[in-house]
């Protein structure tokens, strides 16, 4: 009990254990609404849900949950770039080979990502960011993707 | 340094000769060479538009570029002159490479250890480093911020430093990506900034705001090298220089660049002229105004029949940016848009140059029409220039996410006002006028 104890105090001072989110269960929204201290709203929508997460400083992460129960596109808004390790999960990890493999990366400009198993992009101006990820394979049949404006 | 910084008073010396020939151009045909000498007010910086610090192989194409000169707070002898710093209208603040500083600045200190901020740009590129008091004036001007407005006279104000060697890691909470072999992330180098460093002049007057209340990934105190948020206060934030300015040219500024032709120019020069309706050379007279909003952003602009809406397409112009990101090239097919292949993709290389017009929305009920063209990426750097005002390249893959980034080649022979947000009662979060 004390070390079940001492790992929950853990994961409460540590802010949010790192697996989470997208191409996650829709569980792991908890661990980014504790990262982004922010609070959680859902929504049900015509073929999936969505948990908007509001942070106090402003910062609007909404999650898309597909009927099978998994998180698959996550976008956000924010004054500032947010913890995208946190939020894509283990999508981070493809994301980052195909920044290795092409990378057009220009000055001032948005980063965008299309492969068949992961869509990135990522733009706006310091103060004024947004921007958004889905795995085309966990997108609900019927469902566009892109479209939690 | 030393010897860039002696390259770059004689070249700033070029540039101020440049740019009396080029206001001279202006004038041409009414009053003659005594309008010119009016019009070099001492609110009047001199900038350069072309490859900047890293030259032709640099592959950095439409940078604007100007001089600042760094002081020791309350001292007129420890300064040094620092150019090639990205003049950006996208950014809030000044920010220096550490390698680029010779003079000696107190970092600004919460709960007794020294401030330190991140901030990530969207292509992941991150600055990380402590956050310094300086007196920052632009080179060539009177144009001096001393201190923050209501704190001690020549306290310095908050400009961030990039660090070479930074007191402790960067916060993973303010890193994207984990390191990516051959990508660099960290802008701490001139080959990684392309410069010295960043002149932040856009609309508001300090980089967060809400850090004053709120804690967030941007400004950390790292104690025994365990770094974690803190707040800080408005008068710790790094400021827009121009709001801390100690003459009344406060609330925007002017920016005036020359026309280039349709194949580009290997650089051009024009006037960063501080200031608006506060002196004779930067009366707005009767040029469009347009209201922004809160986050910085034309509150809707339409291009190509899509109406774009701040925030989630929030639209805007940038100095900071190389290109008009506008679009996609899937949605443009039918103009006959084409992404570039290779080391280009994500331009537009077309077969022959396209015209566009935008339409930008103020928050105070107007619009208007931007027209530009835009011209094969390709065959543009093909010419071996650096200034274009017809490079384009996507902002997204499809409208639900694109937006507009009216880039530099949009201030190409343009008048274009900057108002900070709070200088104007009548447009509260600051204005854009051209």
């Amino acid at each position: 009990m004390k070390t079940a104890l001492a790992v929950l105090a853990i994961l409460i001072l540590e802010g949010a254990p790192a697996r989470a989110t997208l191409g996650e269960y829709e569980s792991s929204v908890s661990a980014d609404r504790q990262s982004l201290r922010g609070a959680d709203s859902e929504e049900a929508r015509e073929g999936y849900k969505i948990h908007q997460i509001t942070a106090p400083d402003g910062t609007v992460v909404k999650e898309l949950v597909s009927p099978a129960g998994m998180v698959f596109e996550v976008t956000w808004q924010s004054q500032r770039m947010p913890n995208l390790q946190q939020l894509l999960g283990s999508s981070m990890a493809e994301l980052q080979v195909a920044l290795q493999s092409a990378t057009h990366r220009r000055r001032g400009g948005p980063l965008i990502v299309q492969t068949n198993t992961l869509v990135f992009e990522s733009g706006g101006h310091m103060r004024s960011f947004h921007g958004y990820a889905y795995i085309p394979g966990l997108v609900p049949r019927g469902v566009s993707p892109r479209l939690a404006q | 340094m030393r010897r860039a910084n002696g390259r770059a008073a004689a070249y700033g010396r070029v540039l101020a000769a440049a740019m009396v020939l080029f206001l001279a151009g202006c004038n041409e045909g009414s009053s003659g060479p005594t309008s010119v000498i009016t019009t070099s007010a001492t609110n009047t910086a001199a900038v350069t538009v072309g490859f900047g610090a890293l030259g032709p192989s640099g592959g950095y194409v439409n940078g604007i570029w100007t001089s600042i000169v760094v002081c020791t707070p309350g001292s007129t002898t420890s300064c040094e002159t620092i150019p090639n710093v990205l003049v950006d209208t996208g950014s809030y603040g000044l920010r220096v490479l550490s390698s680029a500083l010779t003079v000696s600045l107190p970092n600004v200190q919460i709960g007794g250890n020294a401030l330190q901020e991140c901030v990530q740009f969207a292509d992941f590129a991150y600055a990380w480093g402590p956050v310094s008091l300086a007196s920052v004036q632009i080179a060539g001007t009177d144009e001096t911020a001393s201190q923050v407005p209501g704190q001690a006279a020549n306290s310095g104000i908050p400009i961030h430093i990039l660090a070479a060697s930074p007191i402790a890691a960067v916060p993973t909470s303010c890193l994207s990506t984990a390191p990516i072999a051959g990508e660099t992330m960290d802008l701490n180098t001139v080959e990684a900034l392309g410069g010295n460093g960043i002149l932040g002049i856009g609309t508001f007057p300090q980089d967060c705001g809400a850090c004053a209340t709120e804690l967030a990934p941007q400004y950390y105190t790292c104690p025994g090298g365990a770094c974690s948020e803190v707040e800080v206060p408005i008068a710790q934030q790094i400021w827009n220089p121009v709001a801390a300015f100690s003459s009344k040219d406060t609330n925007g500024i002017l920016l005036t660049l020359p026309a280039v032709a349709a194949t580009g120019a290997t650089s051009v020069t024009g006037s960063l002229i501080f200031g608006i309706g506060t002196q004779s050379n930067n009366e707005i007279g009767s040029t469009q105004v347009y209201e922004i909003d809160g986050y910085g952003n034309f509150p809707q602009l339409v291009f190509n029949g899509v109406t774009y809406t701040s925030p989630n397409n929030g639209s805007f112009i940038d100095t900071g940016s190389e290109t008009i990101f506008f679009s996609d090239a899937a949605s443009l097919a039918s103009k006959g848009v084409v992404e570039c292949t290779g080391d280009l993709e994500g331009l537009y290389c077309p077969g022959s140059t396209i015209p566009f017009t935008a339409t930008p929305y103020g928050a105070n009920n107007v619009h208007g029409t931007v027209q530009f063209n835009i011209a094969n990426a390709s065959a543009l750097f093909s010419t071996g220039n650096a200034v274009f005002n017809d490079l384009g390249g996507d902002s997204g893959s499809g409208p639900a996410t694109d937006y507009v980034d009216l880039g530099l080649p949009f201030f190409l022979g343009r008048q274009v006002f900057v108002g900070v947000a709070g200088s104007n009662s009548t447009y509260p979060n600051g204005y854009w006028a051209f």
